[in-house]
């Protein structure tokens, strides 16, 4: 009980937008003094494009993400190009998301993309996109980098995509 | 969470000092999330060297996006 009232009182903590910029400021789970480096291997007028979100969207009908852990769900949700936007949902306590429940673009910009395909900026979108719950902490950190993201990496790989657009919630 | 981006010296960022949740603006602006993923593959295209952050002109609510593709 003490347990769910301490996470109850986390979350409504983190909906102020000044301790999560305070959490932002002191946040230092992973620091790194040099960063990997792939150069672009064509225009993105030709490259096929994947859209990843960490602001916890997932289908309606895949189980959505872990809340009532404090330290977040580290698991992968993919979110495929058609789908049926009205099948959409978010799973996430820390942060607001109502205006993005108003027009998905703000978290996950799908519609815009499908629009700079249609104008030639991008040149495919790919079949399947992906989605994370952010605010991941503690020991779920380690399965996120050595699990979740290597089997992220994988199926973009496996996707032939050239470009990754990772949009923060 | 741009210090977040230099600590985990991401290859390329693009960042806005917007609310949380509203990582490409306003609801509904069209022009302004054009603008910004029109940005941010500029930055694939011109970037050179891996940590690159680009700090956004755009101030909340205070920007005027003009149209770049008809609707």
């Amino acid at each position: 009980m003490i347990a769910q009232i301490l996470s109850f009182l986390s979350l409504q903590i983190f909906k102020s937008s000044t301790v999560r910029e305070l959490w932002a400021k002191n946040h230092r789970e992973f620091e790194f003094n040099t960063g990997p480096w792939t150069p672009l291997q064509k225009p993105t007028k030709e490259s096929k494009l994947c859209l990843i979100t960490s602001g916890g969207l997932h289908l309606n009908t895949d189980p959505p993400f872990d809340t009532s852990d404090s330290n977040g769900d580290p698991t992968l949700r993919t979110i495929p190009l058609n789908s049926d936007q009205n099948k959409w949902k978010i799973t996430h306590n820390y942060y607001d998301h109502s205006d993005a429940e108003r027009d998905w673009n703000l978290i996950f910009p799908l519609e815009r993309l499908r629009e700079l395909r249609n104008f030639g900026k991008i040149g495919a979108l790919a079949n399947n996109h992906y989605s994370l719950m952010g605010h991941i902490t503690g020991p779920h950190l380690p399965t996120l980098l050595h699990q979740t993201a290597r089997e992220l990496a994988d199926r973009l790989r496996d996707e032939h995509t050239d470009l990754a657009l990772l949009v923060p919630a | 969470m741009r210090r977040i981006s230099e600590r985990l010296f991401l290859p390329r960022s693009y960042h806005l000092r917007y609310p949380f949740g509203h990582a490409l603006g306003e609801v509904e602006n069209r022009n302004q999330q054009l603008q910004i993923l029109v940005d941010c593959l500029n930055l694939l295209e011109n970037a050179e060297k891996p940590g690159t952050i680009i700090d956004a002109p755009y101030l909340w609510k205070r920007h005027q996006f003009e149209e770049l593709f008809p609707s």
